[in-house]
């Protein structure tokens, strides 16, 4: 039978059960309660807080960097950035349809985009385009109405206002990669931030990035801002102002003179005193500007696969053979040995033979008699091939290191070359071999295993005009803040060289002078009134003998590099000038009429007039090494 | 003349838990509106508390047998309207179940659950029957299984799923035996797997997400969620009526007003405001019982106790989806929830339910 017979009694204590029932479902519904907002009420009240409070983050401006003069070199300009939220859309292909017949992108790319961000149905917004220009800004702000799910930002963004001039001293910026960020490369910096990539503006990120703030709002669930607290609490930092040593007018006047007869290399001036940089060119160059916001794959393909690497800062990442430039280290290490006076002579007859090898003179003819001062002068070969011969190559090595050579400037910028100064024990590890008495007369005219950067140089050739002063070249001078006033003073570091003594720099000096000034190599670069120093340096690229034909005929590939490495004035030393010309043939015609543009900048722009009387300070270095030095 | 020994029958506490239940519901409408475009929702919902006292002072003096004896021509008429509804209905949000009466709407659905539940007493209560017969089981099913039928074309499932409460019950109180009772809701949960055939992708989403909420936060799991959140950061104490740091005032409940009406008073108020409503709905559900218990005839307890099984189911499938115990079906909680036809039909069967014990000394 389905059913008990029914009588009241029954039907009161079924509904009795049910009352029970009623009891344990609100008691439950009291427990699940207590649950969710006493036991587990902070978790959800957390929870609801972010809910409610988003904060996003207020970029903070990138910090300016201008040069000696405050002129302007990198600066930030408003990026007109697209955003899409796609769950706002009506009709998504529509408007990426309208989009694409805007910007230089198809439909399907700004698909990709999308679904790369989230889904078609995301309800975060998307940045689909960067960069917009003003042409495309106005189509789109003109239409955006009818597509609601769009959104245009202003953004700041890099702008280098020289473009390849100052490019690889002050690098670029790009978005932080996944590497850098796990790597903690940059303190402080969070995904999506924009970070120095390469030159100062990676050496000096910390002081460039600032800080970005937090805006503080209350958002309801579709993302309407209700309300937004002012940023008191944690506004956005902006940047320090990085002022440079870099001199906009003589960059661009070193820019000229390679221009002129289609040089390439890199050029370095520094300014003796403080060792301040103030030129630091390269050529072939990039535009910087390329990289922002991002470069394009095809011509980073471009720039990465040219033959002549264009990204590469020359004057400090690439080491060469310095030629006849080194020919100073030999004199005062020779001088300071005592193995060599001012007056000993040797004949040049165009070349000599030594262990049993024929050592040419660059001069085939030959120099006839040659003390020091004509070899520095005429840069006579087998003058120091006898010096070579007289010295020990661990000699050379201790006087090289002494003034610097063989190790970093320590320049503040990333991925500085220490360049190679050889001896026995660097042959040893090198090649397991012992070192040979012939390798120390290449050495002896700068080539050969020994190795250094522009930069090196001139470090060198600033040491030697201040009589053994060290100082540490650098790009910055000071640290600014948004009102101009000087934050950080970069300090001068000097270090003096021990074991030279003045005369013996004296004496380099003044075969220096008379390089540019008498009969020597150098007087392309003589500037009435100044009292020039400088030295050129001619590097074979290919074997003296084999390469002669080659050289001239392929002189693209395997013409001789060119230096000339200078400072001025003589009685009070104030810059030291290094010009590299890739494949240019002679330092005295490739190099040296660089150099002199270069000065002929720097003196007219400070207006230090001409020295009245060259010859008669002259006379008195005449009189003193007539003087000071008995002759031979 | 309205007999006037009736009245020394009112009971003033079950009436009394219905307007607080009431004007706790108008308050949290209007908490979860207030500065929004539908702020003026409180009003409209006074509005039609006022209709529905108009409508309970009427039932109050019709004698419920009067309404188990007209139940037949009610029922029909009942059926006629669902079956005009899916013809001349008004389709809102997905279901053709509203009519349009100018300035309201008017659901027959709500009519028809009433309708049923005194038809189906009345057939039960035939005072000849000693037991319950496998016929009358039939008979009852039939009676339930036409409006149900109708209303899923509509198709409205929530609807259609609160006919089955009053007849389980209804056959309970009529003596069906346990094993029975068991084995026909073993039936049913076997007939599960058909039914879901038969649920809309929405419907499916919303029972795969009530078992795992985090798997899709934006879409059919994120109302759960929020609500969550709502009720959970409410706290022992709430964060106090208009507060504008709800997740209610900042949109983030959707159908704050209607179905999730609950969650904005656990937020508003905290446990203490979620103790005081589940007391007041635990004692208005224990005093219909004690009706139920003192009816005059068994046409009584059967009308009481087949509107209770509404009013009870309304109230565990809601606040069971509030805390989280039930998957989203869209049914209102009764009293408290916005929306006219639910407050007019439950303030109906309340008025009816007191209605038999008024006349429980009456001949």
């Amino acid at each position: 039978m389905l059913g008990e017979p029914i009588d009241r009694e029954l039907i009161e204590r079924r509904i009795n059960l049910i009352a029970g029932i009623v009891l344990s479902v609100c008691l439950l519904f009291f427990t699940s309660f207590w649950y969710m907002q006493v036991v587990r009420g902070p978790y959800y009240a957390q929870l609801a807080g972010e809910n409610i409070f988003k904060e996003d983050p207020i970029p903070a401006p990138r910090g300016l960097i201008v040069d000696r003069n405050r002129q302007i070199l990198a600066e930030n300009r408003l990026s007109h950035n697209l955003f899409l939220t796609p769950r706002l859309s009506r009709n998504l292909h529509g408007t990426l349809n309208f989009l694409s017949s805007v910007l230089d992108a198809s439909p399907e790319e700004f698909l990709r985009t999308i679904k790369k961000e989230g889904s078609i149905q995301s309800s975060s917004p998307v940045l689909i385009y960067q960069d917009m220009s003003l042409r495309q800004l106005a189509y789109v702000s003109a239409r955006k109405f009818e597509y609601p799910e769009l959104d245009i930002h202003h953004e700041q963004k890099r702008s280098y206002n020289y473009g390849a001039l100052f490019s690889h001293a002050l690098g670029y910026v790009g978005e932080i990669t996944e590497e850098q960020e796990k790597n903690r490369r940059f303190p402080g910096a969070v995904r999506r931030d924009i970070v120095g990539q390469a030159g100062l503006e990676r050496h000096y990120n910390s002081y460039l990035m600032g800080k970005a703030g937090l805006q503080r709002k209350v958002v309801n669930s579709n993302g309407v801002v209700l309300k937004e607290f002012p940023p008191t609490r944690d506004p956005a930092v902006p940047g320090k102002v990085l002022q440079l040593t870099l001199d906009y007018n003589m960059q661009k006047a070193t820019d000229e003179a390679f221009a002129e007869g289609d040089r390439r290399g890199a050029a370095v001036a520094m300014d003796i005193k403080t060792g301040e940089i103030l030129v630091l060119y390269n050529k072939p160059t990039y535009d910087p500007n390329d990289f922002i916001p991002r470069i394009a794959p095809a011509k980073w393909k471009e720039l990465i696969s040219d033959p002549q690497h264009p990204l590469q800062n020359r004057a400090i990442q690439n080491k060469f053979s310095p030629g006849s430039t080194f020919k100073i280290v030999m004199a005062l290490a020779a001088l300071q040995e005592g193995k060599i006076t001012p007056a000993t002579t040797f004949g040049c007859g165009g070349g000599q033979f030594i262990y049993n090898r024929i050592f040419r003179c660059w001069k085939p003819g030959g120099h006839g008699a040659v003390d020091l001062h004509r070899a520095i002068m005429q840069s006579c070969d087998v003058y120091f091939y006898n010096v070579g011969m007289r010295l020990d190559i661990d000699v050379i090595a201790k006087y090289s290191r002494l003034l610097g050579m063989g190790s970093l400037t320590d320049v503040d910028l990333p991925n500085e070359t220490r360049g190679l100064v050889p001896d026995r024990d660097w042959k040893k590890k090198a090649t397991g071999d012992k070192w040979y008495p012939g390798e120390t007369i290449s050495v002896a005219i700068g080539q050969g295993p020994v190795l250094v950067t522009a930069l090196q140089l001139a470090s060198v050739y600033a040491t030697v005009a201040k009589n053994g002063v060290i100082v540490k070249p650098h790009l910055v001078r000071a640290v600014l803040d948004l009102n101009n006033t000087v934050i950080e003073q970069t300090k001068v570091q000097k270090e003096t060289v021990v074991g030279i003594s003045s005369g013996n720099y004296e004496l380099v000096k003044k075969g220096l002078w008379s390089v540019v000034n008498e009969w020597g190599t150098g007087g392309k670069a003589r500037i009435e009134g100044y009292d020039v120093c400088g030295k050129t340096g001619t590097v074979q690229v290919v074997g003296y003998d084999a390469g002669k034909d080659l050289a001239k005929r392929e002189k693209e590939k395997y013409g001789d590099h060119a230096w000339f490495i200078s400072f001025a004035p003589l009685s009070d030393p104030q810059v030291a000038i290094a010009v590299f010309v890739e494949h240019g043939g002679h330092g005295s015609d490739a190099a040296a009429p660089v150099a002199k543009k270069m000065l002929q900048t720097y003196f007219s722009d400070r207006k230090i007039p001409p020295f009245s009387e060259p010859g008669t300070r002259m006379a008195g270095i005449k009189n003193n090494r007539k003087n000071t030095v008995p002759e031979n | 003349m309205p007999d006037t020994r009736i009245f020394r029958q009112f009971d003033p506490v079950l009436f009394f838990c219905m307007l607080a239940l009431i004007g706790t519901g108008v308050l949290m409408i209007y908490s979860a509106t207030f500065q929004t475009l539908s702020a003026q929702l409180y009003v409209r919902q006074l509005q039609w508390f006022a209709v529905s006292l108009v409508l309970f002072v009427i039932l109050l003096n019709v004698d419920y047998h009067f309404l188990a004896d007209s139940s037949l021509p009610l029922y029909l008429g009942s059926v006629i309207l669902l079956i005009a509804v899916l013809f001349f209905g008004k389709r809102i949000s997905g279901a053709k179940s509203w009519f349009a009466l100018g300035y309201f709407n008017f659901q027959p659905s709500e009519i028809a659950k009433i309708a049923t539940i005194l038809f189906l007493a009345k057939y039960l209560s035939d005072e000849t029957r000693m037991f319950l017969e496998l016929r009358d089981f039939l008979m009852s099913g039939l009676i339930v299984a036409i409006p149900m039928f109708l209303i899923i074309l509509q198709p409205d499932m929530g609807t259609t799923l609160t006919f089955l409460p009053p007849l389980i019950l209804l056959m309970f109180l009529a003596g069906m035996r346990y094993k029975w009772i068991f084995m026909a809701i073993l039936s049913g949960i076997a007939c599960l797997p058909v039914f879901w055939l038969f649920l809309k992708q929405y419907q499916k989403d919303r029972i795969l997400t009530f078992i795992d909420p985090s798997k899709d936060p934006l879409g059919a799991g994120y109302q759960i969620i929020q609500s969550k959140i709502a009720v959970g950061s409410g706290r022992l104490f709430g964060k106090g009526l208009l507060s504008k740091q709800t997740q209610a005032y900042l949109d983030y409940i959707p159908e704050k007003h209607t179905d999730f009406v609950f969650s904005v008073l656990a937020e508003d108020f905290g446990l203490i405001g979620v103790i005081v409503t589940l007391s007041l709905y635990f004692i208005l559900m224990i005093r219909i019982l004690f009706t139920a218990k003192q009816a005059r005839d068994r046409v009584g307890v059967f009308i009481v106790m087949g509107l209770f099984a509404i009013f009870f189911f309304h109230f565990i499938i809601n606040v069971g989806m509030i805390v989280g115990l039930m998957p989203i079906t869209g049914l209102p909680l009764p009293l408290m929830s916005y929306g006219g036809s639910s407050l007019l039909s439950t303030v109906a069967a309340i008025a009816i339910i007191m209605n038999v014990r008024m006349r429980r000394f009456v001949n």
